[in-house]
């Protein structure tokens, strides 16, 4: 029997907390008390969130009792994580929520330039490669998706 | 025969090549789908003749179809809804060093799927499209759990995970205005939320922004190419393979053409089910996952046949297969044709250009997907750096050309975390997005067919394919217990 705290445990945490949310979220509903209502808008989420708990409770019974080989540990999770790689993740993830934020305001052309020239220089291009690269990328998208595909890409203060 | 030749005229020609190149390009760039190149096609065909604006679009839909399978294989990022089977075993002979054999394995798959699908759709459609039209509620409701059955089947690892990654996408599916009742689930009075939570985006994400998010956290082989083969096609082997998987590809294209004439399953369910199937079915399932040939046959072969299947109860029945056929029959309309039986008796000779149509794109689709595969294979020679970063602009822009709305940029990025930390837990992504795609099939057809029977089950398992669609899912749950019995039992009357 496993006593340490690993994988197996977090996953079905994970899994009955949202079950939980979910079931509390649901109680909201019009008629949506229970299971029951079938013609209700909480019927299907809550036979979801239960079955999930269900399988919650399994994850966390494989964590204790399962095979020692198969269950890895809690902190396999960000074993090898580094803080400079880790760092990396949390620009491009910084670089992606600039883009939403900024895309209406400033509009596509000046956003994704800026986006693009950012990513390029983290994932170590140089310069003049890095200002081609980012003017070639915005011509072909602006090419098909705005005037092939005429979709309406956003239009800011600027372009 | 006129029929045949007609469709070689320079008007019709020209018109038709020109639209399967687009849709090489279409299906090779996450974001576009095959249905919105229809759509931007159905408008240019108004002052040609039907066949022209017709074979536009079937070549179109084979070659997008197809096409979404290239980036699938060279970088984990399906080209369309039909590629998310093809991203499992493709991208991993891909990184076996394995790419070229993979593509072109995909393009053959692809045609011969496709030939499979029209030829059915010649010679079978009536008898099919009335089986089809008997699946009601009750029947799509155990095809959908059918469906997503799979993902216990298609699951690397842990059948429990894969169990879990399931659910948790048919959760996601029911955040929205639920179809029913009309009230917002989830939503939280966000308008965005009430519109759900659009599959693409969330593929995108899982699987491609997921791969990028993983290279850029290692930083490893940034200044080497993704793909550093040369695109060669050895005949001997392609045919050894073809030769020792054709019952796989009859299956998987039979299945594929099956699933696309129900109207609502399309291509991307077809490659699922036969995905999950061939695993099922397999001599060596362990495979599937790890770049296993007969996990790039299956789903590729079927999601070009499911396109013939879409055609059967629109040309039988005017009633669409998938989105594409629903803009096809609105342009017949525009044409002055009435899809329905009576196209079979008033317009037999252009019933009969557009099967000749069908059966030539076949050839057309060879050739012009080997070019493609050659021009996306040149852009994959670029260092991984430069093609990570487009990667995650092309996914961006395509994703919010979905539905023009950023909020599906939102939830590329989420899905892309989501995927890298699922991943590290090793947790199948691929679940997840069958039980978003199957989802919404599953409860409309769940609860309305409970509120026609009042709340009885019943109905469910007394109708004889409902009972039958019943019977094979307990065979596949029961499928692995019965095999080990027998092995063990067999092992056991050998030692004695």
């Amino acid at each position: 029997m496993k006593k340490t705290f690993n994988q197996e445990h977090i996953i079905g945490i994970i899994c009955i907390s949202i079950g939980t949310v979910v079931l509390s979220l649901t109680r909201s509903f019009p008629g949506g008390t229970g299971a029951i209502n079938i013609s209700g808008p909480a019927f299907f989420p809550n036979i979801l969130s239960m079955i999930l708990i269900g399988l919650g409770v399994l994850q966390i019974l494989n964590g204790i009792f399962g095979k020692e080989e198969d269950i890895a540990s809690a902190a396999a999770i960000w074993k090898g994580m580094k803080s400079a790689e880790f760092v990396n993740l949390l620009i491009m993830t910084a670089l992606f929520i600039f883009f939403i934020l900024a895309v209406e305001f400033l509009g596509f052309i000046t956003t994704s330039a800026i986006f693009l020239a950012a990513v390029n220089w983290r994932l170590g291009i140089r310069l003049v490669r890095n200002l081609i690269y980012t003017a070639v990328f915005i011509i072909i998208i602006y090419l098909v998706f705005s005037i092939i595909f005429k979709v309406t890409l956003p239009r800011g203060i600027i372009f | 025969m006129d029929a045949f030749f007609s469709v070689f005229q320079l008007n019709v020609l020209i018109p038709w090549l020109l639209a399967m190149v687009l849709g090489i390009f279409v299906g090779g760039i996450p974001g576009l789908t095959a249905t919105m190149a229809v759509a931007l096609i159905v408008p240019l065909t108004y002052h040609m003749q039907p066949v022209a604006g017709l074979a536009m679009i079937i070549g179109v839909s084979f070659t997008s179809i197809f096409a979404g399978d290239i980036p699938a294989t060279f970088l984990r990022v399906p080209g369309t809804p039909a590629s998310g089977a093809a991203v499992l075993d493709g991208y991993q002979m891909n990184l076996k060093g394995q790419g070229s054999l993979a593509v072109t394995l995909d393009l053959i798959c692809s045609t011969i799927g496709g030939t499979i699908g029209i030829l059915m759709l010649i010679l079978v459609a009536p008898t099919l499209s009335r089986f089809a039209l008997k699946f009601t509620h009750f029947e799509y409701f155990w095809l959908g759990v059918l469906g997503l059955s799979m993902s216990a089947i298609i699951s690397k690892g842990s059948r429990l995970k894969g169990s879990i990654s399931m659910i948790i996408g048919v959760l996601i599916s029911t955040i929205g205005i639920d179809v029913t009742t009309g009230y917002p689930r989830f939503a939280k009075g966000n308008i965005q939320l009430m519109g759900g939570i659009e599959f693409i985006p969330i593929m995108i994400g899982l699987f491609g922004i997921s791969e990028v998010f993983r290279s850029i956290y290692t930083m490893q082989n940034m200044k080497v190419p993704v793909f550093n083969e040369e695109i060669k096609v050895s005949f001997k082997s392609l045919g050894k393979i073809l030769n020792r998987n054709k019952r796989l590809i009859a299956q998987s294209s039979v299945i594929g053409t099956l699933i696309g004439a129900l109207p609502g399953a399309g291509a991307d369910i077809a490659a699922w089910v036969s995905y999950g199937l061939a695993k099922r079915t397999s001599k060596k399932p362990d495979d599937f996952g790890n770049g296993s040939e007969e996990g790039v046959i299956a789903p590729t072969s079927a999601n070009n046949a499911a396109i013939g299947g879409t055609w059967i109860p629109a040309l039988v029945f005017g009633i669409p297969g998938d989105t594409i056929t629903a803009i096809v029959l609105g342009a017949m309309m525009m044409y002055g044709l009435k899809p329905g039986p009576l196209v079979f008796e008033g317009e037999r000779f252009l019933v009969n250009q557009i099967f000749s149509v069908g059966l030539v794109s076949q050839v057309f689709l060879l050739v012009l997907g080997y070019l493609g595969i050659k021009s996306f294979s040149l852009i994959f020679k670029f260092p991984r750096n430069v093609i990570l970063a487009g990667i995650m602009i092309f996914s961006m822009v395509g994703s919010y050309a979905i539905r023009n709305n950023i909020f599906d940029v939102g939830v590329v990025l989420v899905f892309g975390i989501v995927g890298f930390a699922m991943e590290r837990a090793a947790m199948p992504l691929a679940p997840l997005i069958l039980g978003r795609i199957l989802g919404p099939m599953i409860e409309e057809n769940l609860r309305i067919g409970l509120i026609k029977t009042s709340g009885s089950f019943a109905a469910f398992l007394n109708r004889p394919i409902s009972f039958t669609l019943f019977l094979i899912l307990v065979v596949m749950f029961l499928w692995d217990p019965i095999k080990k019995i027998v092995v063990t039992a067999r092992a056991r009357a050998k030692k004695q």
